[in-house]
């Protein structure tokens, strides 16, 4: 019936009030005037409905209608999702759009979520770029200078560090600081400059590691019931998606904004950045991909979408690296 | 259904309460009727992520029952007797000295146990018998254990401050540090209350014969001191020193103090098998009660929040258009009338996801919000009718009456009520030593 | 009847003493972590999980146990002024309108969600161990499945009060 508002629920994967829930309402405040107001997103923050490792499960069962978050998450019922958010080693905010816009990586997405049983519609939200590698409290250049640390981070890369000897803790992301303030940890991963800002770390630890080898990119995914997707009039379909992919552009552009304003914020603030010894980037580079291929010798699914990120990245990258000017 | 009329409803629905059922059923019921009602089988779907994948499954809250087990422990390993024997003795010599000694006592132990159950019972059972032996006024005595015993959810560690953190957003070790001082606070507090009012009345507190006093500056004083006092306060420093350097996480500390107060039992020949099974079985049946409200209070606030219900709240507080400060103490008001017929963790569950993130949005410290609801919170221990301290005062029958521990609260929640303000005019109370303590 | 009863009532008592056990295992998992932790510098990753599976099985394995012994806490301030054959009415009432939907609700969604976990053969997200969540999640499943009998157990009793006006113990 026309004039019939739809009204959907949205939940995000972080608390109200930070970086990545003002994408969320940014994207649903799209949703809403692309569709003139026929489509309304009530959006809930991380937890208000669900905990957010269930988000996918909960998009697939209707227990709400829009899941925002990221695939990385899904670790524990998908192994090979979180190629579809980060990988390490691999591709960053531009290779990871153009794998999944022409690399076959959409389809591949959604195959996985149909492979695996998830009654949900893939959509992509923005990228983040690099994410910071490490925040600590003394300077690491070189492999070495990593074996002393206890480090928060986050699974695949704490995994493949875990394997080389080196000493992992997992921790929820609200106990990161005060455990970092105690000494319990000494070195953390979190996020990428602009969320890292917010996040007060850097009064504890002056020392900033990059380039970012466990997270090259982050993939903002929109996971939505097929039900609810299929039910849409296509008109109001058609202007969510658009809306979408204008938060998708708009925002990625909007969090570069932030991070550039964040990298200069820790600048002023004392903060030193490491840059890590090529070899050791190298190094921790190829630990990656090992560790991946070992994992695609166990899972053919894994296998297939590692093996498609490889191959466009043999087709993308020389054109990618002749295609630019060394600023 | 709309969203107001849900929350209305569900408000309401509360008062089946009163028909005396456990809490824990009527308030997974009420969210199951509602949630139903609002967004039908979609909810029925919500139900084992928010308790098997939520309340179950979390690692900070794995504390609550090893806080609770340590607490069960202390009570069996003889160290309150001992402890009580000295600080008796070296207060005897004062006005309301077994009183003093029992807020001291009960400050102690409140620092070893999560709850408030186990450390108000030891403590009751040792304390009223000679106090009314002492012809102690029966109130002034209620009222020292009921509220001492309660110091136990307040000051760390404390399954009141585990239970909030992860809801809030905010560290449970900030928590801890930050009730620290707001529990010494209210502790001295009921000192000065006892002091000066036994100044004035000494019937009420009388002195003890001579005999059993014991000058604090001599020799035997400092050797029986640290004999019967040092094992408590090792264990003391050991739990929160481990949690505050930064040794241990709160769950971790949770089981090095279990083996530090099993360790006291097995030195003091306090500790049987047949003590240690009873105290298991303790532990479990305590663990099971708290963690069921909170499963069956997720159940309603899912589908409270599912429906709406959570703007509709923050709309019309803000529509009074009180301003941020305003909304805040309506607040606590709220929480202080529940604090008088629900159960504290039905609160806590119910009021922490509702509230937070308006108070968040209207800019104060979560930090600072969560010490405050705590503190509000704990005084629900103590206002009657349904006053869990005095439960368990009743519970042990020691020869006190209902009428007389409902007088002996009234000057104590009082003393409560002026701490909650003071940390709400000055936040530093709460918020200098995790600050300092980060450093 | 009463035979039945009476089975219940020790099966609750018997998981819920035997799973109370749960929480000295987590205190010695967590002992080796901190001691392997701080004495040989070798941090364990299964103890996380192990941690809050052990936690969340103790809590509901004990759930039967503590209805049992009436450990739930109600608002009894009408109720315990009430004759016993008046609290068994309100009882039979509360059951019926209060119990058995939620329990009902309860059972069959928590279990279902259960075996999808075995079948699916979910893991954990969390940590780098991920273990299998089956298990675990079927113990959550059985401490409701036990209360629920436990609850039906009680109904049972309240009901016959109700009717007969005094308990039948024998
Ligand atoms: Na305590
Ligand atoms: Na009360």
């Amino acid at each position: 019936a026309k004039g019939k508002v739809i009204k959907w629920k949205v939940q995000g994967f972080v608390p109200a009030g930070m970086l990545y829930h003002d994408i969320l309402l940014h994207m649903a405040d799209r949703v809403k005037k692309a569709t003139g107001g026929r489509m309304i997103w009530e959006v809930y923050p991380a937890g208000a409905l669900v905990p957010p490792f269930e988000g996918i499960k909960a998009v697939s069962d209707g227990v709400y209608q829009v899941n925002f978050g990221y695939a990385g998450q899904w670790v524990g019922k998908i192994q090979v999702a979180p190629l579809f958010c980060s990988v390490p080693g691999g591709f960053n905010s531009i290779d990871m759009q153009m794998w999944l816009e022409h690399g076959g990586g959409k389809e591949l997405h959604q195959e996985m979520m149909d492979r695996y049983g998830f009654n949900v519609k893939v959509l992509h939200g923005p990228p983040l770029s690099m994410e910071n590698f490490m925040w600590s409290k003394k300077p690491c250049r070189t492999i070495e200078d990593f074996k002393g640390l206890k480090m928060r981070m986050m699974p695949l890369m704490g995994d493949v560090l875990t394997r080389h000897g080196m000493s992992v803790v997992f921790m929820p992301g609200g106990e990161i600081m005060p455990n970092l303030q105690r000494g319990v940890i000494t070195a953390a991963e979190y996020s990428i400059p602009a969320f890292d800002k917010t996040l007060g770390i850097w009064e504890v630890c002056k020392y900033v590691m990059l380039p970012g080898v466990h997270q090259p990119c982050g993939q903002i995914e929109v996971l939505v019931n097929k039900n609810a997707y299929k039910k849409l009039p296509a008109d109001i379909r058609d202007q969510m998606e658009s809306a979408i992919q204008a938060s998708r552009f708009l925002d990625w552009l909007w969090m570069e904004k932030k991070n550039i304003d964040a990298v200069k914020f820790f600048k002023e603030k004392g903060i030193q950045t490491v840059v890590m010894e090529p070899e050791t980037v190298k190094t921790l580079v190829k630990w990656a991909w090992e560790y991946l291929d070992e994992l695609s010798e166990k899972d053919a699914f894994f296998k297939k979408v590692w093996e498609s990120q490889k191959a466009y990245g043999k087709q993308w990258y020389p054109f990618f690296n002749t295609h630019n000017l060394p600023h | 259904m709309s969203p107001e009329l849900t929350t209305i409803l569900m408000i309401a629905s509360l008062f089946i309460l009163l028909a005396g059922f456990p809490l824990a059923f009527n308030l997974g019921t009420v969210g199951l009727v509602f949630g139903l009602l609002t967004t039908g089988q979609a909810y029925l779907y919500m139900i084992p992520m928010r308790v098997v994948n939520g309340i179950l499954s979390q690692y900070i809250i794995a504390a609550v029952p090893l806080f609770i087990f340590m607490g069960t422990m202390m009570q069996t390993s003889g160290v309150a007797e001992r402890a009580f024997h000295i600080l008796n003795r070296w207060m005897s010599g004062i006005n309301g000295g077994l009183a003093l000694a029992t807020i001291v006592l009960a400050m102690l132990f409140a620092a070893t146990t999560g709850v408030v159950g186990a450390s108000e019972t030891a403590i009751g059972l040792l304390v009223v018998p000679p106090m009314l032996q002492a012809k102690y006024s029966k109130s002034l005595a209620s009222g020292c254990v009921c509220a001492g015993g309660t110091l136990g959810i307040l000051i760390p560690p404390s399954i009141m401050l585990i239970l909030y953190a992860p809801m809030a957003g905010v560290s449970v070790i900030q928590m801890f540090s930050g009730a620290v001082i707001p529990g010494i606070l209210l502790g001295t507090f009921y000192i000065i209350y006892v002091l000066v009012v036994t100044w004035f009345k000494p019937e009420m507190g009388p002195k003890l014969p001579t005999e059993e006093q014991l000058n604090f500056f001599t020799k035997e004083s400092l050797i029986l001191g640290l004999k019967y006092l040092l094992p408590p306060i090792s264990l003391i420093v050991l739990v929160l020193g481990s949690i505050f350097v930064g040794f241990a996480s709160p769950t971790e500390a949770g089981a090095v103090g279990s083996i530090g107060a099993i360790l006291l039992g097995l030195i003091y020949r306090r500790l049987t098998w047949k003590e240690f099974r009873e105290n298991c079985f303790v532990t479990i049946r305590v663990t099971s009660m708290i963690i069921f409200i909170a499963v069956a209070a997720s159940m309603f606030t899912g589908a409270f929040l599912g429906a709406g219900c959570g703007d509709v709240i923050t709309n019309f507080l803000k529509g009074l258009g009180l301003g941020p400060w305003g909304i805040f103490i309506t607040m606590l008001l709220i929480i202080l009338f529940l604090g008088m017929f629900i159960d504290w963790i039905g609160i806590l569950m119910i009021i922490v996801p509702i509230f937070s993130p308006m108070l968040m949005s209207l800019g104060f410290d979560p930090l600072w919000v969560g010490l405050v609801v705590c503190t509000s919170l704990q005084i629900s221990f103590l206002t009657p009718p349904f006053a869990y301290s005095i439960f368990y005062l009743k519970g042990i029958n020691v020869g006190l009456e209902l009428p007389e521990m409902y007088k002996g609260i009234v000057p104590f929640v009082g003393l409560q009520v002026l701490v909650v303000i003071l940390i709400i005019v000055f936040p530093q109370l709460c918020l200098w030593l995790p600050k300092v303590l980060a450093n | 009847m009463e035979k039945v009863l009476r089975i219940i009532d020790r099966m609750s008592e018997w998981t819920g003493k035997g799973a109370s056990y749960l929480v000295m295992a987590m205190v010695l998992c967590i002992m080796y972590e901190v001691v392997m932790r701080y004495f040989f510098d070798r941090p364990q990753t299964w103890v996380f999980d192990t941690t809050y599976m052990l936690y969340g099985a103790h809590a509901m394995l004990g759930a039967a146990y503590c209805h049992y012994t009436k450990g739930h806490v109600r608002m009894d301030l009408l109720y315990g002024r009430l004759r016993p054959r008046t609290q068994a009415i309100v009882d039979v009432v509360c059951y019926l309108l209060l119990f058995f939907p939620l329990f009902i609700v309860l059972v069959y969604k928590i279990g279902g969600h259960a075996l999808w976990a075995v079948s699916y053969g979910e893991r954990a997200s969390a940590s780098s161990w991920r273990p299998i969540l089956g298990p675990f999640k079927l113990a959550i499943a059985l401490g409701v499945v036990l209360f629920f009998l436990q609850g039906i157990a009680d109904f049972i009793r309240s009901l016959y009060v109700a009717v007969k006006g005094a308990s039948h113990e024998s």
